[in-house]
């Protein structure tokens, strides 16, 4: 039938199926002509010719759908069931319908027997041997940790600080900073040549009368040529470093005190520069001070001509400076 | 998923992995292979994952490999029996468990999984067709067919009475 409809011709069926005389079979054809040849739809087609004319409703669909609970339990579907029962996808009415069916069969009963011994059981004693391996170490975030372990210390220290001597105490930053500089040396060799190389320095310190600005000036420029008993720049560093600590609380008025210092350079610090920092949080370091009742106090210093930002720290006895000298163009 | 999760995971399920594997490749070297790039894999993704989606993942990680590793060896099923020795075996003249993994042995690829997945770790339809990517009815006719097919294997056996 659909043969006779072709590219010549096929207006004219479709006219006959806009005029509603075209029976359900040539209907069929003439859209299974325009679904092949789709360069001969004709516009008015459109939406008549889409796929949702033949929609089936839902009543007639839910006909066709098979329902176990409507069906009957026969000798072709009972393996259907039986499996289904074994997969527990049978509702009380139909396992009870089964059950009837079943024994209303022996021979049935083999086959749900078998059924019911088809469930696969895990062998629990083949175990993966290597779980570390497939494990991850868990990272600890360490800052908060730190972060509180670094106040813990700080706290300590100032409880721990005050009961040390005035003098003891200068030697114990000088040697901070010595030791720093050279782990590997002995106490009794850092004394010893502490003390040579102490009056070397005086007596060079006395000749010229110096400021202290200049004398650091003069250990950078002409280290060996001025002092003949050629002691290496190393040397010389830590001496002024210590004399320069000693000298700084030799000016200070009679009290016990402690300092610890801090230089990123190898140029001596210049403690006075750290006197003439201003404190830009002093409501809060008053605050402070009223509440522990130990003096707080905490400076900074802008970069100027010879110096880069550094801070000054003082809780109760510990003072902790910082300060860098800028590095000169060369 | 955290590491301590991710780790917790291991622990639970790699075992499961494991068998899960070494049901379809029946060697062992393979199977651990298949472990160790499941929870590689998994491991990558490890912040993306909810933990409570975990063992789906794995396992649809797993069969994926499996997959991929069955289609690169151009392995079949029918390995040399020799070389599922490494698994102790009852020597019991009648054990129905090594009856029937002959038996899941005769299954395609597919129903084995599936069955597998149904019976060692008891998922439903729907989550055996989320791990495989098939439709729950797909599911459903896929182990109603290989149940059909071990009872018919047991049954042949003459064994069961």
């Amino acid at each position: 039938m659909k043969n006779k409809i072709n590219t010549e011709n096929f207006e004219v069926f479709y006219l006959d199926y806009l005029e509603g005389n075209l029976d359900a079979d040539l209907t069929l054809a003439l859209f299974a002509f325009l679904a092949q040849n789709p360069k001969m739809q004709v516009e008015d087609l459109g939406p008549e010719l889409s796929d949702t004319t033949f929609i089936l409703d839902n009543s007639f669909k839910n006909n066709l759908k098979q329902n176990q609970n409507t069906i009957a339990i026969s000798a072709s579907n009972v393996d259907y069931f039986l499996t289904a029962d074994k997969e527990q996808q049978l509702s009380e009415e139909k396992t009870n319908e089964l059950n009837l069916f079943v024994a209303s069969h022996p021979e049935y009963q083999l086959d749900r027997k078998i059924y019911s011994l088809t469930n696969i059981s895990a062998d629990k004693s083949i175990v993966y041997p290597n779980k570390k391996n497939l494990k991850h170490r868990e990272t600890l975030i360490l800052w908060p940790y730190i972060s509180f372990l670094a106040a813990a210390c700080a706290v300590l220290i100032v409880w721990i600080i005050p009961n040390s001597g005035y003098d003891s105490d200068i030697h114990s930053a000088a040697n901070i900073r010595s030791n720093t500089q050279n782990p590997n040396r002995t106490a009794a060799k850092d004394s010893s040549q502490k003390n040579a190389t102490k009056n070397a320095y005086n007596k060079n310190a006395a000749a010229t009368k110096r400021s202290v600005e200049s004398v650091n000036q003069v250990f950078f420029t002409s280290s060996v040529a001025d002092f003949p008993e050629k002691l290496e720049i190393k040397k010389i560093q830590e001496l002024k470093a210590s004399f320069e600590v000693e000298r700084y609380f030799s000016s200070l008025p009679e009290r016990k005190i402690t300092a610890i210092t801090y230089q990123s350079s190898d140029v001596p610090i210049e403690i006075s520069t750290a006197l003439a920092m201003k404190n830009p949080v002093k409501p809060i370091t008053n605050k402070l001070s009223d509440m522990i009742k130990t003096q707080v106090d905490y400076q900074t210093g802008e970069n100027n001509v010879s110096q880069r930002k550094g801070f000054y720290l003082k809780i109760g006895q510990l003072e902790i400076y910082q300060n860098k000298k800028k590095q000169s163009k060369r | 998923m955290t590491v301590k999760e991710f780790n917790r995971a291991v622990d639970e399920f790699s075992d499961n992995v494991f068998r899960f594997s070494m049901k379809h490749l029946r060697n062992e070297m393979s199977a651990k292979d298949i472990v160790q790039e499941t929870f590689m894999k998994v491991w990558l993704k490890h912040e993306e994952i909810n933990v409570e989606k975990v063992k789906s993942y794995l396992f649809t990680t797993a069969y994926n490999s499996i997959i991929d590793f069955i289609k690169k060896e151009k392995r079949c099923y029918e390995l040399p029996s020799e070389e599922y020795q490494g698994i102790a075996q009852p020597d019991a003249p009648f054990d129905l468990q090594k009856i029937l993994e002959d038996a899941l042995n005769q299954l395609p690829e597919i129903q084995k999984t599936l069955v597998l997945l149904r019976d060692y770790e008891g998922y439903s339809y729907e989550e055996i067709g989320e791990i495989c990517a098939l439709k729950e009815s797909q599911v459903k006719v896929y182990i109603f067919r290989a149940r059909q097919a071990l009872k018919g294997y047991l049954k042949s056996t003459e064994m069961i009475v």
